[in-house]
């Protein structure tokens, strides 16, 4: 894997268990990171207007609700 | 409806433009000259009432609005500081604040142009491309000579009063990426600002853009970017592997649903899908006749913002699709597959993100909640 995504993500929890925290400590990734964990916590704003709007949404949505930033 | 209630506006109160740049998207679609020069009173007029209208029924506290071109200086000043106390009277009357802001490339602007813009608390951004050997070989007046001595001299004339204009740049892909990063930051003193993609469709055979942004990467990264220089495209697309949302929409996984409003008060979606032809992003909304969430319900508009949340099939099983978002929209745009395509950079912007990725997944940690497993993020998931 490339990028932490929704699949990636799923892996990630496979191997670290639920709520993994990701730090880093440069001081640009951990600013990132912050900003990652931060806003993955406000669900996301677009409203599904459709059934497929619904499983986009939702494949993106609130995915990574689960990442946390620690120091 | 999709969405929370507009609260942006792309507002082209000039269609026309005094100097010629060679990639221009905007007049690109001929049917620019179709509108009028500037915006027209009673357009503006109506915007007014529309905006009151707006914000009271959906009880916004803030308002964004960008004043764009062809250049928005040519509006004048005259019919600025006139503008600018219309939208104050909107906001004493609806309580909202409304944030102006204005992209230009800087030629116009003298000492009373720079006062204007401080006294109504315009954010500013100046479009410059490099030093002059980069900038004025895209960025020429009509007699094909180069600007940038006129930007940059508009340019120091708004720091003479206090504002700090942010800077947006468009690639040569052919051209020196550290040559322009050494300009902004260190002749220009900047700390942010934005370098983007030349805007292209599959109808077009863009430059490669890969081994610039790789090399301009790499020279920000690990010595700009920890002193505090900003560059907006590299840190949404560093923001996106991580899993993160971009910020704005020429990378990133996010909605096409900009507003734009013409200078005959006509409103259209985002106007760059304009280089998709000539009249692409024509509608039959006005601001005279319609509300801004009427915009909702236009095929034209719906079509932008439905294309925007779908990538096609090959993006959504991309690993990069996060950071991606399938590429900016007008750059998924074929004659024969209209937006279901990739980004026609998207070679380009996977090479990169794959570079970036192998740079920062070393230096970012991912550890279970009791601290028993632990891994570099590059080896994480084959824990």
């Amino acid at each position: 894997m490339n990028a932490i995504n929704r699949k990636s993500f799923q892996q990630l929890t496979n191997n670290f268990g639920p709520e993994p925290l990701v730090c880093s400590e440069n001081p640009v990734l951990a600013g990132l990171i912050e900003e990652v964990a931060t806003e993955n916590r406000v669900p996301f704003d677009i409203g599904p207007d459709s059934a497929e709007d619904e499983s986009i949404n939702k494949y993106f949505a609130n995915s990574y609700a689960y990442v946390k930033f620690s120091k | 409806m999709p969405g929370k209630p507009f609260n942006y506006l792309l507002l082209k109160i000039a269609t026309r433009c005094n100097i010629d740049c060679t990639y221009c998207y905007w007049f690109r679609d001929e049917t620019v000259y179709d509108k009028p020069k500037k915006l027209l009173r009673e357009a503006q007029s109506a915007l007014f009432l529309k905006l009151v209208e707006h914000i009271r029924a959906h009880e916004l506290s803030e308002f964004y609005i960008l004043l764009h071109g062809g250049e928005p200086l040519l509006y004048g000043k005259a019919r600025l500081r006139e503008f600018c106390a219309g939208i104050e009277n909107v906001a004493q009357e609806t309580g909202c604040t409304i944030h102006l802001s204005l992209t230009t490339n800087g030629i116009l602007i003298d000492e009373e142009w720079a006062a204007i813009l401080r006294d109504n608390r315009i954010d500013v951004t100046v479009s410059i491309d490099g030093p002059e050997a980069i900038h004025d070989k895209h960025r020429i007046d009509f007699k094909g000579l180069g600007t940038l001595s006129a930007v940059e001299a508009g340019l120091n004339q708004l720091r003479r009063v206090g504002i700090s204009p942010g800077v947006l740049a468009v690639c040569d892909p052919p051209s020196e990426p550290l040559k322009v990063l050494d300009y902004f930051v260190n002749v220009l003193g900047l700390k942010k600002f934005d370098i983007l993609v030349p805007d292209s469709t599959h109808e077009d055979q863009p430059h490669s853009i890969e081994p610039y942004f790789k090399a301009r990467f790499d020279a920000w990264y690990p010595a700009l970017a920890t002193d505090g220089v900003d560059i907006r495209y590299l840190r949404s697309m560093m923001k996106g592997l991580l899993g993160g949302v971009s910020k704005v929409e020429s990378i990133g996984y996010g909605p096409i649903n900009t507003v734009c409003m013409l200078t005959d008060g006509s409103l259209e979606p985002l106007d760059v899908i304009r280089i998709t032809g000539n009249g692409a992003t024509a509608t039959n909304m006005n601001i005279f006749d319609h509300s801004f969430e009427d915009m909702k319900s236009c095929p034209v508009w719906r079509e932008a913002y439905d294309a925007s949340m779908r990538p096609c099939a090959a993006c959504l099983s991309c690993d990069y699709v996060q950071a991606c978002g399938g590429g900016f929209l007008p750059h998924r745009y074929s004659a024969e597959r209209g937006y279901d395509n990739p980004s026609v950079y998207c070679q380009d912007i996977k090479g990169l993100l794959h570079h970036i990725w192998d740079r920062i997944a070393p230096e970012v940690t991912i550890q279970s909640q009791d601290g028993s497993r632990k891994r570099l993020l590059s080896e994480a998931f084959d824990a």
